[in-house]
């Protein structure tokens, strides 16, 4: 418990100050328990001399009081911020000896390692002990280990500011053989500043340690352990899985890493744009974790590197060079699912060699060039239409990678040869056999032209059979791979800009056992690598691959500097990076290789099992684990707690009642739902989910009944004659419906319409002011002696719109949008013709100018209500009423499209004066 | 409940509880009828309007009162000497400051407008009686409108003085005045029964109205409580007022039963009014009190 309470730290201790004045409240609640109210009393004379009996309920029971000190107490404690934290003492007396991973694990604790550092050596120094700087690593241009010391803390330090982590791996072994070698100093605490990875040897190191004077050991804590990006080595792959654009990479991690952790690997193409991300969460049951990224070819051929995002350090950064494409391989061979003896087939031997490496496809020559592969392979292909031939022979010399397998048909050749890079002789040559006395071949090891120079040749592989060349002079740097007898195993040639590959043996095990050894393998994975490059040479002219960019301690790509040196081409596959070789862009030419830290860097060990007397610890920022929530949760567990007990005592008169029903009042405010306006909100979306053509009720039965037929026959006509589709017709009561779902409102003015309310009159203007149309239409044009004067029913539209904010209105002009929104008018007919419809003079902005009112008395809706009972064709007769009607729905029609599509028509004004500018 | 500042408000409660006593209005009419209220005849000459009698000039008599037309008849100089005529005058007197100026709870009306409203009412059933009113402290009474305005006004202006009992040095009450005193009567004992007993050596008759909150009738608190005394601004710090309410109790009613006696030994009448009571039943009790002494009388 007490260990417990010592790892706490405060953040904030200034704030722990506040407890000071605990005995402050401790006055305000205990001397003065609940503050006597002092009340006015005229009698209070007569009280004067009065003892009290008892004074118990009058103070707060000193539980509560306790409660609610220890509330207070705790918010302070929480407000200090508390971490729970190891404690940093420095171990040991007499000189330190501070041990500093700086591998590329250390990258990404590099800060907090340099802190702890930082501390040490401050603590060190106040001490004054003497401190020696053991770094890990073997730097750039070194041989040996460098230890600084004994030095004073002010040396240290810089020295420490000159330390950073290097990109590869740390050299335990040589730390090991340099402790055993300064044995002589006895007694020097060792405090070792790790990342947290066993790079081998690490408990002889700690033993070494121990015997030196004791070794406290300190690593991060399991959440951030280094991580290590490594390609991905599995071979095969899902069957189920869709080939294209498959491209992964795995994460490996120690095994003590915390149980999950979110990771976020990002692909990286050229000038750091990050093509795809891909999170997972990283679990130590399943290591290394496989990440896929799928995305098109065409993408993937655009990652230059995979880098985990918020990771620093060479672990985290993966560079991809040209082996990591896949390319498209295509095998000349029928599916697989036609062969006689799919197992034995040379088509089968080869598209398991490159099945992890390339995409494969198997068919037609001609499908294949379709296809777009970059490699075609030929496997014992002797002779091909005529046609088939030319387009490989283009494809070739286009820059395409022929790869020839040899067997009994090119054996049997006779006649033209084609696309061959050495002229063969007839007939193979069989090397063992019952007629044979030769043994069979093995093969030579590859010369430094070669390709395939710096694979290992294993011994047991045997080439029976073979198709020889015919001697010439320029064979000798056509030849990749020879037998040890110098017979040409492998030989290559260029044909235009493409190369030719012929393998002299055939690529099942019908000859040899080539196809049966990792050597098969590893040869086509070079040979297809070749593909895609332009300028191929048959000659290989380099040993050695040139830094071209490399890695820092932290990941980022720098040049080179003049101590990194070019890596040989036999170590390429198993090169562990180095202080010589870091990781990096290596190439020469057109070639490049991508050396990455964690291609060949063995499994990653955790420090496990340390011994107990090697003092344990995880860096202090790293680590800390903030107590404050949860000691502001018990503060309010304590708060509810207290709470609730005041209501328990509110029985016996410490909270009114009122206090309590108040409480339960704001409960229920937020508990009960609210009910209301769900079923207006139903009909408000039904309206919204279609076009309505809306009237306003006016309450006279017969004429709302006419405005709905009127209606009704308007949007028949617009669904028979424009693409104006309306759902149906619906009549409003200003008073009470929402009118914000209709573009169009008809009012018919009758007398009998009463006056409207407030809430009417506001809803009616929200109407108008947001976009709203309204037709008003007073019905009346053959009372009135021109314009709208003094019937009754203009004065009903006056007390209408008296209260409403009306734009001013103008007797529509004559080249009104109106008159031509749909049909061609030069009058607005209803049942009259000659009553003026008025428009607002100037529409508002945001409107498309289209009149928020129209008002006109030519009864429109009776004349579109009168057209329902006319057939659709009666109403191109020539009789008065029939033509009355037409021209009355042409004007509904004119109004709809108005309203709906705004001055869209408007634009026709100019067409004459585009046409005519046209013209010209 | 509104602090009743203004006349207008003062009047209306006063008539509003008044109106609430139809019968008592009637009874104070019969009153009135029956002991010809106002008229006092003392059968002795006097200043009052009827005619006692003629007597001989003297030199201390004024020249205005000689009745040059009798004189003219006889050799002598005759004075008109009217009956003494004294009108039963009523002197009210209402208790002010920050002692009544008191409520346990803002709904109820403070002491000091009770005693306001309580003042007005009697004397506008008074008047119903035709009595002459008046102001303690103020000689003049009447009956008129312009008088009960008066008093209201005259009412609200001192409630700002401090006056927890009548103040006798500077006035004194006429003789044959009735004197109707309201207020908490909180005071001491002592200060109660001296200034009364220069108050009662001239009145006629008397009538205490002690108005308490029922707070300070039954100390209605719990807890922990600090009282703060009104006139010397005397603190007592409670610690359990339940504990001791029995005893305060006791208290208070020993106190309100001394002012009782001694009203009842100066032949006066008292009455407790509650302020959360209903101020028309204590002006009925009130009235009922007045009638018979007046009737006594």
């Amino acid at each position: 418990m007490i260990a417990f309470f010592s790892q706490i730290i405060f953040m904030q201790p200034v704030i722990l100050s506040a407890l000071l004045a605990l005995p402050v409240l401790w006055y305000l609640l205990r001397i003065t328990p609940p503050a006597p109210r002092t009340i006015i009393f005229p009698a209070t004379r007569f009280l004067a001399g009065i003892v009290a009996d008892e004074q118990t309920p009058s103070k707060t029971p000193w539980w509560i009081f306790l409660l609610r000190l220890l509330m207070v107490t705790l918010i302070i404690i929480a407000l200090a911020r508390p971490v729970i934290n190891p404690s940093q003492s420095l171990p040991g007396q007499g000189a330190l000896r501070l041990i500093i991973d700086n591998s590329w694990a250390s990258a990404q604790n590099w800060d907090v390692q340099i802190t702890a550092a930082e501390e040490a050596i401050t603590q060190a120094g106040r001490e004054s002990r003497e401190i020696y700087i053991l770094p890990t690593t073997i730097n750039t241009g070194q041989t040996m280990l460098e230890q600084f010391g004994p030095l004073s803390s002010g040396t240290a330090l810089s020295i420490l500011r000159g330390l950073h982590p290097n990109p590869w791996p740390a050299d335990y072994k040589t730390l090991a053989q340099y402790l055993d070698d300064t044995k002589e100093r006895k007694s020097i605490h060792s405090l070792w500043l790790s990342h947290g990875l066993d790079e081998g040897q690490i408990y002889k190191v700690i033993s070494t340690l121990q015997n030196h004077g004791g070794l406290s050991f300190v690593s991060p804590a399991p959440e951030k352990l280094p991580l290590l990006l490594r390609p991905s080595k599995k071979l095969t792959q899902k069957k189920n899985q869709e080939q294209r654009g498959n491209i992964r990479i795995n994460i490996d991690a120690p095994s003590n890493i915390a149980a999950a952790l979110p990771i976020m690997v990002q692909a990286v193409a050229q000038g750091e744009n990050i093509i795809d991300i891909q999170t997972t969460m990283l679990s130590n049951a399943e290591l290394p974790k496989t990440i896929s990224f799928d995305m098109p070819e065409m993408m993937e051929s655009k990652i230059t590197k995979f880098r985990l995002s918020g990771h620093k350090g060479a672990g985290s950064l993966f560079l991809l060079d040209d082996q990591f494409k896949k390319r498209k391989v295509g095998i000349a061979a029928p599916a697989q699912a036609e062969l006689s003896a799919p197992l034995i087939e040379a088509s089968y031997f080869i598209k398991r060699a490159l099945e992890p490496y390339a995409d494969i496809t198997a068919g037609e020559i001609t499908t294949l060039i379709k296809a777009g592969v970059s490699v075609i392979v030929l496997p014992d292909i002797a002779a091909m239409p005529t046609e088939t031939l030319n387009a490989l022979e283009e494809w070739v010399s286009e820059g395409g990678l022929l790869l020839r397998f040899s067997g009994p048909n090119m054996a049997e050749l006779q006649g033209a040869q084609f696309l061959l890079p050495v002229t063969l002789r007839a007939g193979g040559r069989s090397l063992s056999g019952a007629l044979s006395w030769d043994e069979p071949q093995t093969i030579k090891p590859f010369a430094e032209s070669s390709p395939f120079y710096g694979l290992e040749i294993p011994s047991d592989v045997t080439i029976k059979q073979q198709v020889l060349a015919d001697p010439a002079q320029d064979m000798e740097h056509k030849i990749w791979a020879q037998l040890n007898d110098g017979t040409p195993l492998i030989t290559a040639d260029t044909e235009g800009k493409g190369l030719i590959v012929l393998v002299h043996t055939s690529a099942n095990t019908q000859w040899s056992d080539f196809a049966l050894s990792g050597l098969y393998v590893s040869v086509l994975k070079r040979i297809i690598r070749l593909s895609g490059l332009t300028n191929l040479s048959v000659e290989r002219s380099y040993t050695a691959l040139d830094p071209l960019l490399i890695m820092d301690g932290f990941g980022s790509l720098v040049s080179p500097s003049a101590s990194v040196l070019p890596i040989p081409v036999e170590n390429l596959d198993r090169l562990v990076p180095s202080a010589a070789h870091p990781p990096g862009l290596y190439g020469r030419g057109k070639t490049q290789y991508a050396l990455n830290i964690g291609t060949n860097l063995p499994a990653l060990m955790p420090v496990k099992n340390l011994p107990l007397s090697v003092a344990h610890s995880h860096y202090e920022k790293d680590y800390e684990f903030n107590i404050m929530p949860y000691i502001l949760y018990s503060a309010l567990v304590l708060f509810c707690l207290d709470w609730l007990i005041m209501v328990m005592i509110a029985g016996s008169g410490f909270i009114p009642l009122r206090k309590k029903a108040l409480g339960l009042l704001i409960l229920c405010a937020f508990i009960i739902p609210l009910h209301n306006a769900q079923a207006s909100d139903a009909q408000d979306l039904h309206f919204s989910k279609g076009l309505y053509i809306a009237y306003i009720k006016t309450g006279d039965a017969s004429l709302d009944s006419l405005s709905q037929r009127g209606l009704e026959t308007l949007s028949e006509t617009l669904k028979r004659r424009t693409s104006v589709e309306p759902v149906g017709v619906v009549g409003l009561n200003p008073e009470s419906d929402p009118l914000a779902f209709f573009p169009f409102i008809y009012w018919p003015i009758s007398e009998s319409q009463n006056n409207y309310s407030s809430k009417a009159i506001k809803n009616i203007q929200f109407y108008l002011d947001h976009g709203g149309t309204i037709l008003f239409d007073t019905r009346d044009q053959n009372r009135s002696t021109g314009g709208i004067v003094n019937t009754a029913n203009a004065q009903a539209l006056r007390a209408i719109t008296a209260s409403l904010n009306i734009p001013p209105i103008i007797p529509i002009p004559n080249d009104h949008v109106l008159g031509r929104s749909f049909y061609l008018l030069k009058d607005y007919p209803g049942q009259f013709t000659a009553g003026t419809l008025w428009v607002e003079q100037q529409s508002t902005s945001g409107r498309d100018n289209v009149s928020s009112v129209l008002i006109g008395s030519n009864n429109w809706i009776s004349a579109w209500a009168s057209a329902a009972n006319n057939q659709a064709y009666d109403r191109y007769k020539n009789d008065y009423d029939s033509k009355q009607q037409e021209m009355s729905l042409r004007f509904g029609v004119n109004l709809m499209m108005y309203v709906l599509t705004g001055n869209y028509k408007a634009d026709q004004v100019h067409i004459p004066h585009i046409l005519k500018r046209l013209g010209k | 409940m509104g602090r009743l500042s203004d006349i207008l408000h003062l009047r209306r409660e006063a008539e509003h509880h008044v109106s609430d006593l139809p019968a008592l209005l009637i009874k104070a009419e019969k009153i009135s009828a029956n002991i010809m209220h106002g008229m006092h005849a003392q059968r002795k000459a006097g200043s009052g309007e009827k005619f006692w009698q003629f007597r001989e000039y003297q030199e201390t008599d004024r020249p205005q009162d000689i009745d040059w037309r009798q004189s003219a008849k006889t050799d002598q100089v005759l004075v008109k000497q009217r009956e003494w005529q004294t009108t039963q005058r009523t002197y009210l007197w209402c208790a002010s400051g920050a002692s009544m100026d008191f409520t346990s709870n803002p709904r109820h009306y403070t002491k000091q407008d009770t005693a306001h409203i309580i003042a007005l009412s009697l004397a506008l059933l008074l008047r119903q009686s035709e009595e002459q009113i008046g102001l303690f402290g103020d000689l003049k009474t009447g009956h008129s409108e312009d008088k009960i305005q008066n008093i209201g006004q005259l009412l609200l202006q001192q409630s700002a003085i401090n006056a927890p009992l009548p103040d006798t040095t500077h006035f004194a009450l006429p003789r044959h005045a009735s004197f109707i005193g309201v207020g908490d009567f909180l005071s001491p004992m002592e200060d109660i029964t001296r200034t009364m007993a220069s108050v009662s050596a001239n009145a006629e008759n008397g009538l205490l109205i002690q108005i308490l909150d029922p707070a300070e009738l039954d100390l209605s608190y719990k807890g922990r409580v600090r009282f703060r005394g009104i006139e010397d601004g005397e603190l007592e710090l409670v610690n359990n007022v339940s504990s001791i309410r029995q005893e305060y109790q006791q208290r208070i009613n020993h106190h309100t039963d001394q002012v009782k006696a001694l009203c009842h030994e100066q032949n006066w009448s008292y009455i407790l009014h509650n302020t959360h009571d209903d101020i028309a039943y204590t002006l009925k009790n009130i009235w009922q009190l007045m009638d018979s002494t007046q009737v006594q009388s």
